[in-house]
């Protein structure tokens, strides 16, 4: 009977102070969270107006960014001349995507309605050039680069090998190591549910070289995507192909880009040389793992 | 003091019970997989030669198919003379997806490698009146078809219907537990495709910008590229039909119908010359379709 209470007893204080782990262990993560969120805030007061504070992943080793959606959004805001800061922080967005802006206080995610913010906040139309017919097909082509090629980039990067992914990948190599673990196991489980996953390799090439062979055949020897003067949907094709030239080394994406698809390469050399005049400033340097002040290949 | 033949108190005769039940069941459904897979054997070797053997979900009350890609599939199919029959069964691809054909013994699937796979073994082109940047076009406009604006209509279908209307669009077939069923799994896969992240009213946003670029494009053509019909016609009407005959009450239906009637009058268009048999290939009242009966 003694032994049984003592047992009690003693059970009673491991409860205790096991329970007294868990509630001050809950206690400091809220405690955490909260000062975070007051830094957070304060940080928050602290943004310019009137600026668009572009929330990104971070720079590339040889591209401002490993993914094509902040390049898009950051180029439009250059061609536009939107006054903007870079704000470059792993915190996705409320749809745990990235790139997402925050412009006087309100936070907007999805790079396309970023776009469309702006251009009715400040009145921006840099397709007022193109008749209707021009921005259905401009539309068309969107969609082509950001809702299929993006895919068949996806799954070139992440359904197989992941060598190239993980050199491309601008942070320290614990950090790579993990992030790249992290969005495999997600991404891929993205690709199936989307329908590229699905593919052999073989189709999966198949798609890849007629995307590119239709943006090249639309391109045409035009200069921009609609004739001499840039519009809204440049900055999404030249974000996609800007990956695939910088971020994509050894791939059919590369290849394609950079030797069958010739005309598709002038024309991201001359939407990056008029809207990236500073692209070397935009990428790591080389004590960050990065290229700049290094000579292209 | 417990029993040396027991096992946390169940006893060896039970173990044995169990086990041999599960093996029985187990040697059961291999039997049951292998005779499926002879019987199928035997009706694949029956399947008549040169002709494309179409496997599809089965007709609709209203329309042939509930779902887009057989129906473009099969348009294509008549587009292209190209002889088939079909095999209304609930057999998935290899890649879990219809429609998918079966031709001189080999299974191909996703309805645009169909197209391609039939294209090179016959020699097929629908599109060879159009110039190079008319094919880049068409593709483009195919991919915001079936890339982009599909997925609006899965949200609308099964996430914010939750399935209601797909019963009765399928003359019964698919149950309203199936249904309900299908929608608890599509809500994540869209989630994860990208689209499931955005707020209704952005999808709808969303969704307008694409029927707009489609009845932009379109204008005052008889089809895609003028008066002659392409194989870019087939995917823009397998998804349009959708909107008309199969997704009563939704804001694709209302924008199909009465905001762009150009897309309407092209559905329409493309139906009266690939489908005259429409009545023919949609459920009879008895199987509870409308066949016979006048379109509202």
């Amino acid at each position: 009977m003694d032994l049984a209470v003592k047992l009690y007893e003693d059970n009673s204080c491991k409860l205790k102070y096991v329970s007294g782990v868990l509630v001050g262990a809950a206690l400091v993560v809220v405690a955490v969270k909260r000062y975070r969120k007051y830094k957070y805030d304060q940080k928050r007061q602290n943004y310019p107006r009137d600026t668009v504070v572009l929330h990104q992943i971070g720079r590339g080793k040889a591209i401002p960014s490993v993914s094509p959606f902040p390049i898009k959004l950051e180029t439009f805001l250059r061609m536009a001349k939107i006054p903007f800061i870079n704000e470059h922080t792993h915190q996705p967005s409320s749809k745990g995507k990235t790139p997402w802006m925050t412009y006087n206080g309100e936070d907007v995610d999805d790079s396309q309605m970023c776009i469309d913010f702006l251009n009715k906040k400040l009145g921006v139309d840099m397709n007022k050039h193109l008749s209707l017919e021009q921005k259905s097909i401009g539309h068309a082509f969107r969609i082509l680069v950001e809702d299929h090629l993006y895919w068949t980039m996806a799954y070139v990067a992440y359904a197989g090998d992941l060598t190239a992914t993980r050199s491309v990948m601008p942070y320290d190599p614990l950090t790579n190591m993990f992030l790249v673990r992290a969005w495999t196991k997600v991404i891929r489980k993205q690709l199936w549910c989307q329908g590229m996953g699905r593919h052999t390799v073989e189709q999966v090439n198949h798609l890849i070289k007629s995307d590119l062979m239709a943006l090249s055949v639309f391109l045409g020897r035009k200069r921009f995507f609609f004739g001499s003067e840039p519009c809204e949907f440049d900055c999404c094709v030249f974000g996609m192909l800007a990956l695939a030239l910088w971020c994509m080394p050894g791939s059919l994406h590369e290849t394609l880009v950079n030797k069958e698809f010739p005309n598709l390469k002038d024309y991201v050399y001359r939407v990056r040389e008029t809207f990236w005049p500073d692209w070397n400033e935009c990428i790591l340097e080389p004590e960050q793992g990065g290229t700049r002040g290094k000579k292209e290949k | 003091m417990a029993s040396s033949s027991s096992f946390f108190g169940v006893t060896e005769c039970n173990l044995l019970c169990v086990g041999g039940l599960v093996a029985g069941l187990a040697l059961a459904a291999v039997a049951f997989k292998r005779y499926q897979k002879y019987k199928d054997d035997q009706r694949r070797q029956t399947y008549p030669k040169d002709t494309v053997v179409l496997h599809q979900i089965g007709r609709g009350k209203y329309i042939p198919s509930i779902s887009p890609f057989p129906l473009k599939l099969e348009t294509y199919l008549r587009m292209a003379k190209i002889p088939y029959i079909n095999e209304h069964a609930h057999t998935m691809s290899s890649k879990g997806k219809t429609p998918w054909m079966t031709y001189n013994g080999e299974d191909v699937d996703d309805s645009q490698m169909c197209i391609d796979f039939l294209n090179k073994k016959l020699g097929v082109d629908m599109n060879k009146h159009l110039s190079l940047e008319q094919k880049s076009i068409g593709h483009a406009f195919r991919i915001l078809v079936e890339d982009h604006l599909y997925w609006t209509g899965v949200l609308q279908r099964w996430v914010y219907d939750k399935g209601a209307h797909v019963p009765e669009a399928s003359g019964g077939r698919v149950t309203p537990f199936q249904a309900r069923m299908i929608s608890r799994k599509i809500g994540p896969q869209a989630y994860m495709q990208g689209l499931g992240r955005h707020t209704q009213e952005e999808v709808m946003c969303i969704l307008r910008k694409d029927v707009e670029a489609l009845s932009c494009f379109l204008g005052q053509k008889k089809f895609l590229f003028g008066d002659d019909p392409c194989e870019y016609d087939c995917s823009i009407f397998g998804l349009l039909a959708q909107a008309l005959w199969s997704m009563p009450g939704s804001p694709h239906e209302v924008m199909a119908k009465k905001e762009f009637p150009n897309l309407k009058d092209y559905v329409y268009r493309v139906r009266e010359t690939f489908w005259p048999d429409w009545n023919e290939c949609i459920l009879e009242p008895e199987q509870g379709g409308t066949r016979g009966k006048k379109e509202k």
